[in-house]
């Protein structure tokens, strides 16, 4: 993991994206969230490798509106992938019957240098995802897209 | 002290996960590392000099991040370390983004006029400079209009644009308040800025003397942030409907008749539009508009300030909102409800596989399936100087009136039998069918389905339908009113 700036580009296989929207079904209409695990390729892009479910620590209706990753579940991830090839790149989480567009609470949150996958989630299940990404105070999407074998 | 540092704190800290730091209390340690890492100073604290919100301290698996802890003392051996907390909201739902809202200031004037508006803590200063970066455009300056424009004027909507082809009558006065007496015989349109221009100068109005079409429907909504429906017909509804689907426009739709009102918002956030609602309008001549079903009073008051009440929610991003749900209004038995509108998947406009790219000007009839096909014998029509020459001559012949009593109730045509639709086929043989028998209703739609259905039950004699209904025979009637009437 070398200090990396800005995702200009993120590559997600087609079952790992499956795997968020049903997160984010099933979640509904609470907030799901989780880890994204992958790793920085050389020319600026990042591949997400798997994802890890995490629980919404915000419980209650607040749940529909917000979500919190246990951080002590970030810890735990960090030791479990020390020295593997991919350790934690980004997060997930779903907006139930919001749009997939940034919150002013996810754009205040958010780290520099990782990969944000937000999904939008309505009774009739995901709509949209999106990927974003903070480099120093500005934040972009990013192109979010399944590799080119895996699609 | 050794402090181990999330790998996904790396921009702050470098790649190091574990740092020797000097400190034998959190505030102590915080020091150390912002002294070893001075770049970090900007991610871990805010303008006050506060921890940032994400960042989370643990002592032995246990969260000790709260001020209240900065100068406990921590033993040599403990496991300190230092974490994000990944969190994050609903994103806010108004129509108007903060690019937008930052570009309006309100003058002194205005926090004085929007005072109420200001107090509300989900309104306050920002809700009132989205409202005012806002621009509506309101189809129909009727019933509904009225409530609408109005309340939106004085809401403070930056710019409204106000579409309607008519004129003002006498008899929209019962429900049309935007108007008033002096406004008869004006174009609606023109009359609705007046108003509009008495509440607040400060608006940017545009009013647009204009019959809603296939052609024109596009560009009038071009450019805007919200349409709201307020017209009083299916052609026109589906025609806004359609444009505000392929423009991704949201609706606000809303519908009254007699008592009882109905509203939805169509496409917002992608949800489902008019046609996943009701996929085909009824036939013409089945339900008669408000126009001629007739309304109470303050029913459109009702149900067009729900739909100004939805339009300020979009606007300035509070509440919940109708997209995918219909509210009903019962005005008579005071009872309300609301409907669930599923996404049809199906749906020719916003489903799977759409099949309209652009509004179209439908054939109602054909639409709803009334047309007449080529082998059906067409229906004679009389237009109201041909009727009234028919019974100046004297010559024999049968008026059937097929209104409902309400409506004759409004305006009687003298010597008419008055048989409802559906009594017809049952009671033909009240007709003679030596005579020319003449059928009316109050628009010319309900007549041409009473011949058909006198046909159908095998009626033979000579039937003729009203061009226009009574509505076209108003001026004649109006102009022999002695004899008449």
């Amino acid at each position: 993991m070398t200090g990396m700036t800005y995702c200009k580009k993120a590559e997600i296989n087609t079952k790992l994206t499956e795997k968020i929207k049903d997160h984010a079904a099933k979640t509904y209409p609470y907030e799901c969230c989780g880890i994204l695990l992958g790793r920085q390729n050389e020319d600026g892009t990042v591949t997400v490798t798997d994802i890890r479910k995490s629980a919404n620590m915000i419980k209650g209706t607040d749940g529909g509106i917000c979500f919190e990753i246990d951080p002590l579940e970030i810890y735990r991830l960090e030791k479990e992938t020390e020295g593997s090839t991919s350790g934690i790149i980004g997060f997930y989480h779903s907006h139930p019957d919001k749009m997939a567009v940034l919150s002013k609470d996810d754009r205040e949150s958010m780290l520099p240098g990782l990969l944000y996958v937000l999904v939008s989630v309505y009774p009739s299940g995901c709509r949209d995802i999106s990927a974003w990404s903070k480099t120093g105070g500005t934040i972009k999407q990013t192109d979010l897209s399944a590799p080119l074998l895996q699609r | 002290m050794k402090v181990y540092i999330s790998a996904t704190l790396k921009s702050f800290f470098g790649r190091n996960s574990e740092t020797e730091t000097e400190g034998k209390t959190i505030r102590t340690i915080l020091k150390s590392l912002t002294d070893k890492y001075p770049e970090a100073v900007k991610g871990l604290y805010d303008d006050n000099e506060k921890l940032r919100g994400f960042i989370r301290i643990y002592v032995n698996d246990e969260d000790k991040t709260d001020e209240s802890f900065l100068d406990e003392a921590i033993d040599e051996n403990s496991k300190v370390l230092l974490l994000p907390l990944i969190a994050g909201g609903a994103p806010d739902d108004s129509i108007i983004s903060d690019e937008r809202r930052k570009d309006v200031s309100l003058d002194d004037n205005e926090i004085d006029r929007f005072n109420k508006h200001l107090l509300l803590r989900d309104i306050g200063v920002k809700g009132q400079k989205r409202i005012k970066a806002s621009k509506v455009v309101i189809i129909g300056a009727g019933a509904l209009g009225s409530p609408v424009i109005q309340y939106l004027a004085a809401a403070g909507v930056g710019t409204l644009k106000i579409v309607d082809h008519d004129t003002v009558a006498l008899g929209n006065l019962q429900s049309q308040v935007i108007h008033s007496f002096r406004d008869v015989k004006r174009p609606k349109a023109a009359s609705a800025k007046d108003t509009v221009r008495n509440i607040n100068k400060g608006i940017e109005v545009i009013s647009e003397n204009l019959k809603i079409d296939a052609d024109n429907v596009m560009s009038v909504i071009e450019g805007f942030d919200l349409v709201i429906d307020c017209t009083d017909n299916y052609k026109a509804r589906y025609l806004i409907n359609d444009a505000c689907i392929l423009s991704g426009i949201p609706l606000i739709f809303a519908a009254i008749y007699q008592y009882e009102g109905m509203v939805s918002i169509f496409g917002l956030n992608s949800g489902p539009c008019l046609r996943c609602l009701f996929p085909e309008p009824p036939a013409p001549g089945l339900v008669p508009t408000c126009a001629e079903g007739g309304t109470i009073s303050p029913l459109a008051g009702i149900i067009g300030s729900i739909q100004a009440n939805e339009a300020l929610k979009l606007i300035i991003g509070i509440g919940e909102h109708l997209d995918g749900r219909l509210l009903t209004v019962d005005t008579l038995g005071l009872n309300s409800g609301i409907l669930k509108v599923s996404k049809n998947k199906e749906c020719p406009l916003c489903g799977r596989s759409p099949s309209i790219f652009e509004p179209a000007d439908f054939d109602y009839e054909e639409f709803c399936g009334l047309k007449q096909d080529e082998n059906e014998i067409p229906v004679e029509g009389l237009t109201p100087e041909e009727l009234a020459h028919k019974i100046e001559s004297g010559e024999p012949i049968t008026i059937v009136d097929v209104r409902e009593p309400h409506e004759r109730a409004i305006q009687r045509f003298p010597d008419a039998m008055i048989i409802p639709i559906g009594q017809l086929a049952r009671r033909q043989n009240e007709l003679n069918p030596e005579h020319d028998t003449i059928f009316i209703c109050k628009q010319g739609l309900r007549s041409i389905l009473a011949i058909n259905t006198l046909r159908e039950a095998g009626y033979k004699g000579p039937m003729y339908n009203l061009k226009g209904g009574m509505d076209a025979m108003k001026d004649i009637i109006f102009s022999n009113e002695g004899g008449w009437l």
